[in-house]
């Protein structure tokens, strides 16, 4: 890694790029992304808000657009226009609303209803009728169902009991039981018992060396044993570290420089590595790592929501997690 | 339109194999084909003995035409009850088949094709076959919906009991119930090689795999005419599995459902048991496998994990045997400390790195011995204190 110190966090840069994506709508990119386009105005909407601009995206439009992916049939919200329902996206939107202060334009108890008719037999949630299963939507299930205030609907000793089946040898979480340890999934699987207050069916210990050997010599962190490190991870294993109250086995300064350093300085935006392209989910989880690690400038963001922290305070959801200090510019 | 009905209607045949091409097939529509014809009756595709060519370009020109065509086409599907007009069902078939083919995370057109087969317009056999000439092309072999709708096909065309209650309504997804011969069992896990071999570190083909691996030791302790050969597909999969791990030294992936394969196979064992064939498991000790692949190639972290799986699989760790928990641990912290061990005068530095296989850099080894040695005591309730950053540092 360079010795030279690497080039600020350059926010207002960033805060255009997010303003532009969806300019270009003919776009193939844009089309084949579509079957994410709620997740990525999540992603958006939550980066601009960590680095202390939420309004810079149009409140209304988004919160209309938002309610067209509505699917009023199922009973909750699809990825975009004519996309069928889906937990993942339904969560997304109910993301977005809370931040929006747009919760009210819900159907609550029909979303609930959606929500929990996806729970499997052994405890873990589908994504939609198609049936594909992981513990990601476990999470968003988790996620949405607390923060719409109606967690207790959900039968938790047995959503923890599945979980708990998913914890491999090394400590670590899959998608599912017998899937590989992965940053994410181990992500996902940590906020989930956090919000259930079920941390202690994790081997800490053993999860958190698990974690901190992600991090490799040029600082960055990867998701899984002799992958290459990825921006993203800043998040999915800082946020867990947070969550497990071991945010200082990880090396903050070295992962610091390396997100600085994953920066376009000339659109904006933030890629999975130095010199790659950027894209708008890299863009949030850097800045989302870069606010647990206390980078001056950025407001606070809960790690188990992956949402700023007042929104979360303000509800009486925050847990016991640690990130570091805010740091003075 | 018309490229899409062409193309929709060559994926739905569906071929062997399909390949994605660079460019815009300009190249194959001046050259003679090998029997002489000089017409390309598919062109701008190419489709020879059922393996279908498609140029990349044209895939992803069709790409936004087809999702329009789909958007037209699926309003029938929200009237379920009304069986789709002829028109309506091509252009789902055709246009679902271009969207996931270019787009396998299309959620919605899956969902559509998944709804064909149940009201039995699309063959389950078939889309199955379709679904396999997929899994090989490298944009779709790692998408998890893929793999999903596949163990959903392998219901369907085996007609289970767990099929025969997933009316449209939610089942659990599972391979249990599914009683294949064993030689669609050999043709399934072919196929998730197929996908590691075009994706390496392939998560879902793996995980895949797993629940195929499950599913072989539940069939193998039932009593059945068949057990026995389930039990044998088991086996050939961990020599095969041992051989893809030494032809694999940084595929963790490989080495964590080895280590599963292992304890999995020795539960059935205890319920089959069969002498030459427990001789043979215990041959097959992965902590040997591990140390041996480690001497050779000791800058793999994959290895050095694989050898703590092997510890932990194999029971030689187990709190209820601490004589053989310290024995082991021993035993492994001498092996760690050997690759640090200066040679005689004349000999080199660290003779064990510099005689292994890989040119390996001793900064390197020492870290992933450094995480060994810390997990080793840890597994005797000594962690060490000094600092938890050895990941960086080493």
């Amino acid at each position: 890694m360079s010795s030279e110190n690497p080039p600020p966090l350059n926010i207002p840069l960033h805060i255009r790029y997010i303003q532009s994506l969806g300019e270009n709508q003919d776009d193939l990119v844009f089309h084949m992304t579509s079957h994410l386009r709620l997740n990525a105005i999540y992603w958006g909407l939550t980066a601009v808000a960590v680095m202390g601009q939420k309004d810079a995206l149009p409140r209304d439009l988004m919160v209309d657009y938002v309610m067209s992916c509505w699917d009023e049939k199922a009973g909750g919200f699809g990825a975009s226009p004519g996309h069928d329902a889906h937990i993942h996206a339904t969560s997304s939107a109910i993301q977005i609303l809370t931040m929006q202060d747009a919760i009210d334009r819900v159907d609550v108890p029909r979303v609930v209803k959606f929500i929990l008719s996806l729970q499997q037999p052994s405890g873990v949630f589908a994504g939609d009728s198609f049936g594909e299963i992981d513990t990601r939507f476990l999470f968003c299930a988790v996620l949405a169902l607390s923060v719409l205030g109606h967690l207790h609907e959900l039968d938790i000793e047995k959503t923890a009991g599945y979980i708990r089946r998913c914890k491999n040898f090394d400590g670590g979480y899959g998608a599912r039981e017998g899937a590989e340890s992965h940053a994410a999934q181990v992500f996902v699987c940590t906020a989930a018992l956090a919000i259930l207050d079920r941390l202690d069916e994790i081997d800490h210990d053993t999860l958190g060396w698990w974690l901190a050997e992600r991090q490799l010599p040029i600082g960055g962190l990867n998701g899984r044993p002799e992958k290459l490190e990825d921006v993203c991870y800043s998040f999915w294993v800082l946020s867990s570290m947070s969550i497990l109250r071991k945010v200082t086995w990880i090396d903050a300064e070295k992962l610091t420089e390396f997100v600085l350093s994953a920066q376009d300085l000339e659109d904006g935006g933030i890629a999975d590595r130095p010199g790659n392209q950027v894209d708008v989910f890299h863009t949030l989880f850097g800045v989302a790592g870069l606010s647990l690690l206390g980078y001056p400038g950025l407001e606070d963001l809960d790690p188990v929501y992956c949402m700023p922290a007042k929104f979360i305070e303000a509800k009486g959801l925050r847990t016991n997690w640690q990130s570091l200090p805010r740091r003075r510019a | 339109m018309s490229v899409i009905k062409q193309l929709g209607a060559l994926l739905n045949r569906p071929p062997k194999s399909i390949e994605i091409v660079p460019g815009d097939g300009s190249d194959w529509m001046a050259e003679p084909l090998d029997d002489g014809e000089l017409f390309n009756e598919h062109q701008p595709f190419l489709l020879i003995e059922e393996n279908l060519g498609v140029p990349e370009k044209v895939l992803y020109m069709a790409y936004i035409p087809s999702v329009e065509l789909f958007a037209e086409s699926r309003h029938c599907i929200a009237s379920p009850s009304i069986f789709p007009a002829d028109h309506d069902r091509q252009n789902l078939l055709h246009s679902s088949a271009v969207i996931v083919l270019a787009n396998p995370a299309h959620q919605t057109a899956l969902n559509a094709r998944k709804w064909l087969v149940e009201l039995s317009i699309l063959e389950a056999c078939k889309e199955l076959d379709f679904i396999t000439a997929l899994l090989a092309v490298r944009n779709c072999a790692k998408q998890n919906l893929l793999w999903r709708y596949r163990r959903w096909l392998l219901l369907q065309v085996h007609k289970t009991v767990a099929a025969s209650n997933d009316m449209s309504g939610l089942s659990e997804d599972t391979l249990l119930g599914l009683a294949m011969p064993s030689e669609a069992w050999r043709h399934e896990l072919a196929t998730t090689l197929r996908a590691c071999e075009i994706y390496p570190r392939n998560y879902f083909a793996w995980s895949h795999r797993y629940l195929c691996m499950k599913t072989l030791c539940a069939l193998s302790m039932e009593s059945s005419d068949h057990a026995q050969a389930y039990q044998e597909v088991l086996f050939e999969e961990l020599v095969a599995m041992k051989r893809w791990v030494e032809l694999h030294v940084s595929d963790y992936s490989a080495m964590q459902y080895l280590c599963m394969l292992h304890s999995g196979i020795q539960s059935t064992v205890k319920h089959l048991p069969n002498l030459s064939q427990i001789a043979e498991i215990n041959d097959a000790d992965l902590v040997t496998h591990a140390c041996t692949l480690i001497e050779a190639y000791p800058d793999h972290e994959a290895l050095w994990l694989y050898l703590r799986g092997a510890l932990i699989s194999t029971g030689r760790l187990h709190a209820t045997d601490k004589a053989l928990r310290d024995a082991t641990v021993k035993e492994m912290t001498s092996f760690a400390e050997r690759f640090l061990s200066r040679g005689a005068e004349g000999e080199g530095a660290f003779p064990m790195i510099q005689h292994a296989v890989s040119a390996a850099d001793v900064s390197v080894v020492r870290r992933h011995i450094g995480r060994v040695l810390a997990w080793l005591m840890r597994q005797i309730g000594n962690p060490s204190m000094d600092d938890h950053v050895i990941a960086v540092t080493g």
